[in-house]
């Protein structure tokens, strides 16, 4: 409602302006022959109501603005809610999916027990305490994840050759995709520079963003790999066949525990502790789709000086 | 600048024998353990600026023993080291602290490229740490 005033009063005074200096011109064309102090107050006095028509403008834009900045933070807030409630619902269901196997596997050697058991019921009971065994691993795995991803890290900065990170990565994809008839397309820009930073981080971010690629292509596909230097940022962009996300889940997949994959498979983490990575070296990464294409397209930027 | 010291852990005592000979001629300092649990034995008393760890081991696997190192030394780079490497032991070994992953077969030109940058790399962390 600020904004619209503002907005109105702005627009008048880009009439008034022009035609206050015109007024006032005349009036000194005119004062050479008869001059005088009417003049002078007249002139002085569309001048003041120039200045409060501005100041009212200004006033009412400035009024403007912090409501904008309290709806937005308003926003965030409820952003962070939603993104809460997701982590929330992803943890009880992580973790009660391998406990509830847990009592169930520990019901049964209890029933195994009740009475002298056979070699048959010793048997099972080695196999109940074997699951148990992997489904306490599964739960650590999920709480070290969690952990890895509210640890603020240290990062330290280094040389590193951001083609050669990469290839890297790569060389560890490669052993299941070719297999699986995924080809690699490499498009590396030769003439990289070398980049100020934290090699092991940058690795774990690459790695992640690659396996999600494969996941999502299946087979029979490909993924593109290319690298490019602006000014002051070094990218690298990672690009798949496989079916793409939907635009309305673009900044929802770098949430904690959003995930469309089946329980055990997918955890959810892998890009928001990627995500928090880059921000800690001070870059950023975007989703969207290929133009005309289908499939994903990741593209990850650091600053090429630490930073800035 | 002072010696490196690296640890290699593999349970083939061929390429162990292998692996020391040749870092060694290349002036840097090697021990070798077979086992995770001998590795982490020896770095107990012994601290080293890089430990290369096989994943594949009998007993302790790899993933275990990088787990109990970076715990205890944090200012141990690990440098994993796998034959039939697979996405996700290596997003595992990446995530729990692992500096670099290698798969075999190697030069020992880019093993070595690699144990200075890991070393490098603790020693940035360390001097953080103490200007901090
Ligand atoms: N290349 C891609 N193509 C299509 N969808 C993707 C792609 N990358 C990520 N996604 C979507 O984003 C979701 C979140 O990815 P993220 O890596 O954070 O978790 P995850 O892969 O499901 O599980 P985790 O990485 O923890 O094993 C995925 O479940 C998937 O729906
Ligand atoms: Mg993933």
């Amino acid at each position: 409602m600020n904004l619209a005033r503002a907005r109105r009063a702005i627009t008048l005074g880009q009439y008034v302006y022009p035609a206050s200096c015109l007024a006032i011109a005349a009036m000194a064309w005119e004062r050479d022959r008869t001059g005088g102090a009417a003049t002078i107050a007249a002139a002085l006095g569309l001048a003041g109501i120039m200045w409060w028509v501005l100041r009212l403008a200004a006033r009412w834009l400035g009024a403007a603005s912090a409501e904008r900045e309290d709806i937005g933070n308003q926003l965030i807030q409820s952003q962070k809610t939603l993104a809460l409630g997701e982590i929330s619902t992803g943890i009880a269901h992580e973790i009660n999916n391998p406990l509830n196997i847990i009592v169930q596997e520990a019901e049964l050697i209890r029933v195994n027990l009740n009475s002298d058991p056979s070699p048959e019921a010793l048997r099972e009971i080695r196999d109940s305490l074997d699951v148990i065994d992997s489904q306490v691993s599964r739960c650590s795995d999920i709480t070290h994840k969690l952990l890895d991803f509210a640890r603020s890290r240290k990062t330290v900065s280094q040389f590193a050759d951001i083609n050669r990170l990469l290839e890297d990565m790569l060389a560890l994809v490669e052993r299941e995709t070719g297999p699986k008839n995924i080809r690699i397309v490499r498009l590396f820009d030769d003439d990289m520079p070398l980049i100020k930073t934290d090699p092991p981080l940058l690795r774990q971010v690459f790695l992640n963003i690659l396996i999600n690629a494969v996941q999502a292509v299946e087979k029979d596909g490909g993924i593109f790999v290319t690298t490019y230097c602006t000014n002051d940022r070094a990218c690298a962009e990672i690009r798949d066949t496989g079916p793409g996300i939907p635009a309305q889940d673009w900044s929802r997949v770098f949430n904690p525990f959003f995930t469309t994959k089946p329980p055990g498979e997918g955890t959810g983490l892998g890009l928001s502790v990627s995500l928090r990575i880059i921000n800690e070296l001070g870059g950023n990464i975007t989703v969207d789709s290929p133009p005309d294409k289908r499939g994903a397209r990741f593209t990850v930027c650091i600053p090429r000086q630490p930073g800035r | 600048m002072t010696r490196i010291r690296v640890l290699v852990v593999d349970d083939e005592q061929d390429f162990l024998k292998l692996i020391k000979r040749r870092l060694t001629r290349r002036n840097i300092d090697v021990d070798t353990v077979a086992t995770g649990a001998e590795a982490l034995e020896f770095l107990r008393d012994t601290p080293v600026d890089v430990v290369i760890l096989d994943v594949r081991m009998p007993g302790l696997d790899g993933i275990e023993t990088l787990k109990e190192i970076r715990k205890r030394r944090p200012n141990t780079a690990v440098i994993m080291l796998t034959g039939h490497g697979s996405m996700q032991s290596g997003i595992e070994g990446i995530s729990h602290g692992a500096y670099d992953y290698i798969l075999k077969p190697f030069s020992i030109d880019d093993l070595i490229e690699r144990i200075r940058a890991a070393c490098e790399h603790t020693q940035l962390r360390r001097k953080d740490r103490e200007e901090a």
